[in-house]
């Protein structure tokens, strides 16, 4: 009896993992075009998606709480400070 | 030691009357009972905290007199002592307290994220004026809901301190995780008659692979979650108690706010599968979490980062890149060093999912598996529940601010494994897996994780000064509360660990801070 519980727990686990794998792959596909982008378009794309994306956040940040846009405004001083420091730290990449 | 002396003479005169009440809940259990009964009197006054905090002393009071009353009656069942346990019991109080040394007032590390928890219990027990709980480090304002058991049980068992400010709430969680830690271990050597040496080696080893994790839960407010899982598996496998199982899952849905639900389906399945009446002491129990639980709907909330759970959307791109949040909940360790340093970008997310599955649910059901006997399958059968759903709902589970406190779960399961892990070699004689395992355990804490299961979080704790207290900081005048920004925070932790209170009309409280959000301001119109 408990062999057959164990047996029926572990397919259950089997599958629970097989789900959660599911949704990592989900999670690289996701990420695939940022990854493509990043290793084949040149420098004049890359600059246009940059653009695009900050036109995108100033929506954001228009909409934002006012705390949300101290995390905004905190988190564009670090990035200007790691440009400043470095120019391609991990921040900045990110 | 004069102080820590003074703090545990006045914790266990404390504890007393809830030894009192738990011999009359459960006679053939009573430590068990003594926790459920801590958590019953701090379940009632919680909700009544938010209502008149005046209250609070009064009830306290009444439920103690109960208490001493079954104290002596019962009194020849509760002082009858097992000589190897009390030695056991002392062996493990000295090693538990100088492993948990890190959690000790002169050398923990205070932070913001104590306030949340801690500032208000000065307040609980002795309010200055009528009506819902106060902020003492932003005076007068009052507390948005909150989960208040883990603070409302270093409150009742504060009760008798004289002076209560933070460093005497920390003291008495140290001294309270430190021995029930010893309870629990101890206890186990006995019942099961395992060599305590034993034990404590498998321990030290487990916990170089899982330390660091359950040093990060007792540290924060799920320090009452781990007692109830350990006394849960306990009451399934040391004592095997099934009675007291449903009460105890009960608890645990108020025990942390954030991850109620699956203890919810916890408490379901169990009193599913016992198939028992519900007792009496149960249905006061479920009325009393109905009472906490909607305190944290009807109390207002904090102004920001409250939302309720829900499923990921597989088909939102949003939900499905919120996983990337694991990354900074992550606690590091030996393998996820090298995780991060060999891959990038959201191939180390994906590296850490893989991994979690791996360090800490795989080897419960390996484990699990090999250690069940035929005789009583609904041991394993309950426990499973939690940690599939715990599965499931740190990985598909999401609040607005992404994946939040889930990840609590994955944090807690660690708490289970250990058990395992310790359960499963000291019963062991395959010394080939014993060496195996001992070798791993030792390059996986090597060398600042082995002996100090809170490295990581004083680690992590350095990095941010600007919102962290020492008490050597503290002697050298964080005392002067005035209105400068950069020691805003500095300053609150100082006010609230040698008690006293800030005025918000004089000191506004700093927005930085994580207990910013739990304060509820007055209008400014």
């Amino acid at each position: 009896m408990i062999n057959k519980h164990v047996k029926k727990r572990n397919k259950i686990y089997f599958f629970v993992s097989l789900l959660v794998l599911v949704y990592g792959l989900f999670f690289l596909i996701a990420h695939a075009p940022g990854l493509i982008a990043k290793k084949y378009l040149n420098h004049e794309t890359k600059v246009k998606i940059l653009i695009k994306s900050l036109n995108h956040i100033n929506k954001v940040y228009i909409n934002a709480t006012p705390s949300e846009r101290m995390e905004i405004e905190e988190a564009f001083k670090n990035l200007n400070q790691s440009v400043e420091n470095k120019g391609t730290d991990k921040t900045c990449e990110h | 030691v004069q102080y820590y002396l003074y703090i545990f003479f006045l914790l266990t005169l404390a504890l007393l009357p809830h030894l009192g009440i738990g011999s009359a809940l459960y006679k053939k259990n009573i430590i068990s009972g003594s926790i459920i009964s801590m958590l019953i009197l701090t379940s009632i006054v919680s909700p009544i905290a938010y209502i008149n905090a005046m209250h609070i002393k009064k009830i306290i009071f009444i439920y103690f007199c109960i208490g001493l009353y079954f104290l002596f009656k019962n009194r020849k069942v509760i002082f009858k002592f097992n000589k190897n346990e009390i030695l056991f019991f002392a062996i493990f109080s000295l090693f538990f307290l100088w492993y948990f040394r890190g959690l000790s007032p002169e050398l923990y590390i205070y932070s913001d994220h104590d306030l949340l928890y801690f500032s208000w219990i000065s307040e609980f027990i002795n309010p200055s004026i009528e009506g819902p709980l106060r902020l003492e480090i932003s005076w007068p304002n009052q507390m948005a809901s909150n989960h208040l058991i883990p603070g409302g049980i270093i409150a009742i068992s504060s009760i008798l301190i004289k002076k209560i400010n933070l460093i005497s709430s920390i003291t008495l969680r140290y001294l309270i995780i430190s021995l029930y830690f010893s309870y629990f271990f101890s206890h186990w050597a006995t019942i099961k008659k395992i060599n305590p040496f034993k034990i404590l080696i498998f321990l030290i080893l487990g916990m170089s692979i899982f330390g660091q994790e359950i040093g990060y839960e007792i540290k924060g407010s799920s320090f009452i979650y781990v007692i109830l899982m350990l006394e849960i598996l306990k009451n399934l496998y040391i004592k095997q108690n099934k009675q007291i199982l449903f009460c105890l899952s009960l608890f645990l849905i108020i025990a942390k706010a954030p991850i109620f639900f699956v203890a919810v389906i916890f408490s379901f399945w169990i009193a599913y599968f016992n198939k028992e009446k519900i007792s009496n002491l149960n249905w006061i129990v479920i009325i009393l979490i109905g009472l906490n639980f909607a305190s944290w709907f009807l109390v207002p909330r904090p102004t920001e980062h409250a939302g309720m759970p829900f499923f990921i959307n597989i088909f939102k791109i949003e939900d499905i890149l919120s996983l990337n949040g694991i990354k900074g909940w992550f606690i590091t360790d030996a393998v996820s060093e090298i995780i991060f340093s060999v891959l990038e970008g959201p191939f180390i997310t994906f590296a850490l999912l893989i991994y979690i599955m791996t360090k800490y649910y795989l080897p419960y059901f390996l484990i699990t598996k090999k250690i069940v006997v035929a005789r009583d399958k609904t041991k394993i059968i309950l426990l499973d529940a939690w940690v599939l759903c715990s599965i499931v709902a740190w990985t598909f589970i999401r609040y607005p601010i992404g994946i939040g406190h889930t990840a609590h779960l994955y944090l807690l399961m660690a708490v289970v494994t250990l058990f395992f892990i310790i359960k499963y070699f000291s019963e062991s004689n395959n010394y080939y897996s014993i060496i195996i395992f001992s070798l791993i355990a030792t390059l996986y804490g090597y060398p600042n994780r082995i002996f100090n299961p809170l490295h990581y979080v004083e680690k992590e704790l350095l990095t941010t000064p600007e919102s962290t207290m020492t008490t050597s900081e503290l002697k050298f005048g964080f005392t002067n509360y005035k209105n400068d920004e950069s020691y805003a925070i500095k300053n609150q932790i100082a006010s609230a660990m040698i008690g006293e209170k800030i005025d918000a009309a004089l000191v506004k409280p700093p927005q930085k801070s994580v207990i910013y959000n739990w304060i509820i301001q007055p209008d400014d119109k």
